[in-house]
């Protein structure tokens, strides 16, 4: 958050921008994360989504790839890239960053030595296949547009060393159709870190209004309750990672007390929020989206179309302190 | 249907004692609508209050009322005969009949959901006009006009050419070509000396214009009350829930025809359900459409994916049949091919 004061307009819109970017490429993402991880689950290997692991030969720093997939015969590591950069130098950096990971890493109390693969859409790999005689290219393997039924991954470049994974693809076209359970994966919704608050506030405003009966305007729900709700109806993926966390509620609380659209109280967690908000916002997503930028940049939220601002916007020093 | 159940006397006597003005083609049209509650008759005001207009309601006799029904600075007077899952709502009124019926229709709608309206798909009308032709003396169908929903252009009325017969594919094409679906249909049902002149609605809203009103009630209003009670059946317990520690989700699953789920049409779908629920859209494109929506009147909430072949709803631990059945109507409005798998 800026405490510069008002952003001027071209940084607001990129601002604004970025967060559209960042709530549909998060969407994308957990498609499909959920989709390998359902679809791997089901030919019995194990996916660890955004584990934390230390490299061995580099001091034992810690990093957080994206995907960590475990067979009988091992470990493959799939470093996700939505997109990369056009020149050499920015695009070799993040290829050398990629190499890193091929190395001893220590993870889960154990030392793993995994397959490193870059796991990047079709239209990036056909850009990196381009240019593969300038660039010192991975492993590669492409997704389809991962919210199709069927996402489809191609070995783009390479083979994987897994003979297990390798077996899933087809000898000739190279490609994996997975068949995933559509429905099963919208149960997930935040398993990455930093979900994008506008995302996150939307799905949250939504288990705020399951507490509301018809015709009522103000819910009164508090955040355990909520935070239980979450993740009951999302389940975790494992024990220890839970799809809401207390961290994540705190921070979707700040923009919604921002915003006006409820009241917090600090000392009993309670919220009461005033559901008739936002009813007339159009797309959603991009409402907040608009909205969380100009709240990071230091710009007052305003009024929303055809309504009255419901409860006082508090000084950001009253809030969580 | 309960016109003829058991301990509905009263309500078919008082049909009954209009036959004659009916048959006379001097009464004013009759409205009728199958509604579903989720209130007892007692609560009827306080919810209309809450909902921002007001009914007057006197207890006639039995299961028998009268109402008073207010929006804003217009009122319509109606009959009421409220069984415990079926309220049926019947409007005569003498004095402008067109717009006592509106004003029922529209006060439903801000009643919704407490009092929700039966709802008939394209095929369910069409459906009920052919079962006619399996009846042991089959009566001759007329039809004057029937109307196309478009989205979000609004009803488009066609007119019947005079003395044609009744032809189910020709309604049918037009739905297809207009990609749009059945609002109403307007017909004559004759048989013999009996006859009767009326109009069956997408929303419920039915009428008989003239003719006999005993005929009206077992060939129209009685089946119909069966397909809206199933059509309510099918959206109830629909939230997701707990099974043996997993979660369970009930969704909704409807075919489409690939060739109308085109990229724009699926735009349109998600500005759709945008403007009717609290929604966003967290996918939009090649094709697929996935949008998550908030019902803004009771919170109700569900994923909505749209793929080219088929369109999934995924209710959340709170999913009102009232709630699934406005999006089910808003889906098959934008994309008409939309069936429901049952």
């Amino acid at each position: 958050m800026s405490l510069s004061g008002p952003a001027s307009t071209s940084t607001l819109n990129q601002r604004i921008e970025e967060e559209k970017r960042n709530v549909r490429l998060y969407a994308d993402a957990i498609a499909l994360y959920a989709s390998i991880r359902l679809t791997f689950q089901h030919h019995g290997f194990a996916v660890h989504v955004e584990p934390t692991v230390k490299l061995v030969a580099d001091q034992m720093q810690v990093k957080v790839p994206d995907l960590l997939v475990a067979t009988k015969n091992g470990w493959t590591l799939l470093e996700h890239k939505g997109s990369l950069p056009m020149e050499k130098d920015l695009i070799s950096g993040e290829l050398k960053e990629l190499a890193k990971y091929d190395q001893s890493l220590n993870f889960d109390k154990s030392i793993v030595q995994p397959d490193v693969v870059l796991l990047c859409p079709s239209r990036l790999a056909t850009d990196l296949m381009s240019r593969k005689k300038e660039l010192q290219l991975p492993t590669v393997v492409s997704y389809s547009p991962p919210t199709e039924k069927n996402c489809i991954l191609t070995q783009a470049n390479g083979t994987l060393k897994d003979g297990y994974l390798r077996d899933l693809f087809d000898t000739k076209s190279n490609e994996f159709k997975m068949s995933t359970d559509t429905v099963e994966r919208y149960k997930y919704k935040f398993i990455r870190r930093e979900p994008p608050v506008p995302y996150t506030t939307h799905f949250i405003w939504g288990f705020i209004n399951l507490s509301k009966d018809a015709f009522q305007k103000k819910v009164t729900v508090s955040c355990n309750q909520l935070i239980q709700r979450i993740n009951d109806f999302c389940p975790p993926w494992c024990a220890e990672a839970r799809q809401l966390s207390e961290g994540r509620l705190n921070k979707v609380i700040r923009f919604l007390h921002h915003l006006g659209w409820i009241k917090f109280d600090r000392h009993t967690r309670e919220i009461v929020a005033d559901t008739s908000r936002g009813t007339k916002a159009g797309r959603m997503e991009e409402y907040l989206c608009e909205r969380f930028a100009r709240f990071s940049e230091g710009v007052p939220p305003g009024k929303e179309p055809g309504e009255e601002e419901a409860f006082r916007t508090p000084p950001l020093e009253e809030f969580f302190s | 249907m309960g016109f003829s159940s058991p301990g509905s006397r009263s309500f078919a006597d008082y049909v009954m004692s209009m036959e004659p003005e009916y048959v006379a083609g001097s009464a004013p049209p009759l409205h009728l609508f199958i509604t579903f509650p989720e209130i007892d008759v007692s609560r009827i005001s306080d919810v209309a209050a809450s909902a921002g207009v007001s009914v007057g309601v006197k207890q006639a006799s039995g299961n028998l009322y009268d109402l008073a029904v207010r929006l804003r600075k217009r009122a319509a007077y109606a009959k009421l005969v409220a069984y415990d899952e079926i309220w049926t709502i019947v409007v005569r009124s003498a004095e402008s009949p067109v717009t006592a019926g509106e004003i029922v229709e529209k006060w439903l709608a801000n009643v919704h959901p407490k009092l929700i309206s039966s709802f008939f798909d394209s095929k369910q009308l069409l459906d009920l006009v052919d079962s006619f032709g399996k009846l042991s003396n089959p009566p001759e169908i007329n039809v004057s006009e029937f109307v196309l929903r478009e989205y979000p252009k609004g009803p488009t009325h066609k007119t019947w050419e005079k003395g044609k017969p009744y032809d189910r594919s020709v309604i049918e094409r037009h739905i297809l070509e207009n990609s749009a679906p059945l609002d109403s249909i307007k017909f004559k049902v004759s048989a013999g000396r009996d006859s009767f002149d009326c109009r069956i609605s997408r929303n419920g809203h039915l009428v008989l214009y003239v003719g006999s009103i005993s005929q009206f009630m077992s060939l129209i209003v009685s089946p119909l009350t069966d397909v809206a009670k199933a059509n309510q059946d099918f959206f109830r317990h629909r939230q997701r829930e707990f099974v043996e520690g997993k979660v369970v989700l009930n969704e909704i699953r409807l075919t489409t025809d690939e060739k109308e789920v085109t990229t724009e049409r699926l735009e349109r779908l998600g500005g759709a359900l945008c403007d009717a629920f609290v929604g966003a859209i967290l996918h939009s494109g090649n094709p697929m459409l996935y949008v998550n929506a908030i019902d803004k009147l009771d919170g109700s909430v569900f994923d909505v994916c749209a793929y080219p072949d088929e369109i999934v709803v995924m209710p959340y631990s709170k999913a009102s049949p009232s709630s699934l059945i406005r999006l089910y109507m808003l889906i098959t409005e934008v994309v008409p091919s939309a069936r429901r798998r049952d």
